[in-house]
């Protein structure tokens, strides 16, 4: 019993006595959990929420003398064209939603007895994956419904909803996939590069590799390209399982063949470009690091990093409107996948994505090369 | 008699180390640096045992690492076969092996994947290589090994196989540093035996230890190291004046602190 005693105090000791361990084993889940899920509540709130100046621009077919002042007080009327097509309207966002009534609308539920033939009734167009349209959608019904409240059922509302299935896959895709994919892809990569350069330190296995008569710059490039590539096999795994079990997770209604080549060959672009350089990233901090152990340690806060940017992918925050948000590492990754998955035009942000991280990746392989070469670092003297 | 041929010249060789405050206190010392190697010279020729002696902490290892480029001098130089240890580290890395007890195999692989990987960075021509592995597996028995995983093999056999992969390249000199240190007594005769045999080759073997029947056994010339010093240089007769080269060490050592109470 003494003896079991004793050896639960050691470990205590171990454990408690290595702060940084405490804190990232204890705290550190509790705080990101915290911290990420209160992110997500709050962007996915401000995501659904409209802009709160908007007038609702709204397209009305023949307009009812009986709605069309209250109409006018909640938002600005057009006329409807004859030959407009209302999901045009919508998707060219020239309106917020559309409003078809039929000719003579006060007459016919003037005329028309409830329970008896077909009740006149009020198609109502919107996009709801636009949360201007949504809401202008929302404010509609409520006054449609109000109405026909008030009129005890004399009409009926037919919503119309334009969003493409195509749009709708494309929007789940990008809400969730570049969280998964960054993910997936630093869990890959956290994997391998630890063991590769804090392992050989720990089995002292480097300084063998060190006085070889191959430069250090040969070597450490030589670690991050196969580094990469076992990374980027096993977080194309990672990625196919969960692009394959995406519609079975939405219960069969999505489908990955939404996207083209094109999608594909740019998506994997921005992957390929992210794997070298979170590689690159790890690799450097395991090199400080005198244990695998200690290398993982040392990363927890990159992860932290990781799974942030890829909660602001989530949330839809796109940087389309400022290139230069492009070139942040790691935060370029993520939205540079949001843009692609959500059909944006994403050939530019791709190209300064891609070409921040690999700038990024050789600016860090230097800095890999100089640590090489510092005896104290590699030596722990 | 021929005049020996220098191949390992080192000059005034300097290096410190910054202490950490838990280096400070172990060490009692509110210095911030430690000097570990101060102001070295030697030479070692053509076909010599040179042995380095010294108690712990001397240097001797910080003069080994030096030689093998792993860490850079904060002065002074040195110079394997012509080439400079500061300029042209390739170059000496080319010429000479370096092992040690620190010195670690990957655990997953086997000898023969080893000897094939260190003889590809080290430039060996495969026709080369196999004759050189099949000479050298069979010289210390790790034949019947070749194909079974480091991880498998006994602390001997593995000090052996990392004896034979850091010598694929058959270099010139041999930086030994503690030879025998943690191995049974078969295999430290089969490595002490070997180095005989190098010396018989015409190579230069470099070895530090602090045990005085090595150095006798194999050296022909000596260098005594204390607190980063080199206190004695020269053949072994010449060092030990005389005496048993353990009264000889223990009589510098006691003039060497004594020098450092004072």
């Amino acid at each position: 019993m003494k003896g079991m005693l004793t050896i639960f105090k050691k470990e205590l000791a171990r454990f408690f006595g290595d702060r940084r361990l405490a804190f990232v084993t204890i705290f550190l889940p509790g705080i990101l959990i915290y911290t990420i899920y209160s992110l997500m509540g709050t962007f996915v709130m401000s995501d659904m929420q409209a802009d709160s100046s908007l007038t609702p621009v709204v397209a009305v077919s023949e307009v009812p003398i009986s709605l069309k002042g209250t109409l006018e007080q909640i938002c600005e009327i057009l006329p409807l064209e004859k030959g407009q097509d209302p999901q045009e309207l919508i998707d060219s966002q020239e309106v917020n939603a559309v409003l078809l009534f039929p000719e003579n609308f006060d007459v016919l539920v003037e005329a028309y007895e409830v329970g008896k033939g077909v009740a006149p009734s009020v198609e109502l167009y919107c996009n709801s994956s636009d949360a201007n349209s949504y809401a202008t959608n929302e404010l509609l019904c409520s006054v449609l419904n109000t109405y026909e409240t008030a009129l005890v059922n004399k009409f009926d509302i037919t919503q119309i909803d334009t969003v493409s299935a195509e749009a709708a896959s494309g929007q789940f895709f990008a809400s969730i996939l570049p969280m998964l994919l960054m993910t997936l892809l630093y869990s890959s990569c956290t994997s391998v590069a630890t063991e590769a350069i804090a392992g050989e330190k720990e089995r002292g296995t480097i300084a063998t590799l060190l006085i070889t008569p191959v430069s250090r710059s040969h070597i450490a490039l030589g670690k991050i390209l196969a580094l990469s590539l076992i990374a980027l096999l096993a977080g194309a795994s990672n990625a196919l399982g969960t692009i394959l079990s995406l519609p079975k997770l939405m219960g069969g209604e999505l489908t990955g063949s939404i996207y083209g080549l094109r999608e594909y060959a740019l998506l994997a672009a921005v992957i390929l470009s992210t794997v070298l350089l979170m590689v690159t990233a790890i690799s450097l901090i395991s090199t400080f690091a005198k244990s695998v152990k200690e290398a993982s340690t040392m990363t927890a806060p990159l992860m932290v990093l990781v799974m942030f940017l890829g909660v602001i992918g989530m949330a839809g925050l796109g940087s389309a409107d400022n290139y230069a948000l492009y070139l942040i590492p790691l935060y370029n990754s993520s939205q540079a996948m949001t843009t692609i998955l959500s059909f944006g035009d994403a050939g530019l942000p791709v190209l300064l994505t891609v070409f921040s991280n690999i700038l990024f990746t050789l600016g860090g392989v230097w800095l890999l090369t100089k640590l090489f070469h510092s005896e104290k670092i590699l030596f722990k003297i | 008699m021929d005049k020996p041929v220098e191949i390992l010249k080192v000059s005034g060789l300097c290096k410190r180390f910054k202490l950490s405050a838990k280096q400070q206190k172990l060490e009692r010392t509110k210095e911030k640096y430690k000097q570990a190697v101060k102001d070295v010279s030697f030479s070692a020729y053509k076909g010599e045992i040179f042995g380095l002696l010294g108690p712990n902490g001397a240097g001797k290892t910080t003069t080994m690492r030096t030689l093998a480029t792993l860490i850079r001098p904060d002065a002074g130089n040195a110079w394997i076969d012509g080439a400079n240890i500061l300029t042209q580290e390739n170059q000496v890395r080319s010429k000479l092996a370096f092992l040690t007890g620190d010195l670690k195999l990957e655990q997953f692989f086997t000898p023969n994947y080893l000897f094939d990987f260190f003889s590809d960075l080290h430039g060996v021509e495969p026709q080369v290589r196999e004759k050189r592995k099949q000479e050298l597996f069979q010289r210390f028995g790790i034949d019947r090994y070749a194909l079974t995983k480091v991880a498998e093999l006994s602390q001997g056999m593995r000090q052996k196989v990392s004896l034979v992969v850091s010598i694929v390249h058959d270099p010139d000199v041999i930086i030994f540093d503690e030879p025998t240190n943690g191995l049974d007594v078969i295999t430290a005769k089969t490595v002490t035996d070997f180095l005989l045999e190098l010396k018989e080759k015409g190579k230069t073997v470099i070895i530090s230890t602090h045990i005085f029947t090595l150095i006798e056994k194999l050296c022909d010339r000596v260098g005594i190291l204390i607190n980063g010093q080199m206190v004695a240089c020269d053949t072994l007769a010449n060092v030990c004046e005389g005496l048993s080269l353990e009264d000889r060490f223990f009589a510098l050592y006691e003039t060497a602190e004594g020098g450092k109470e004072a």
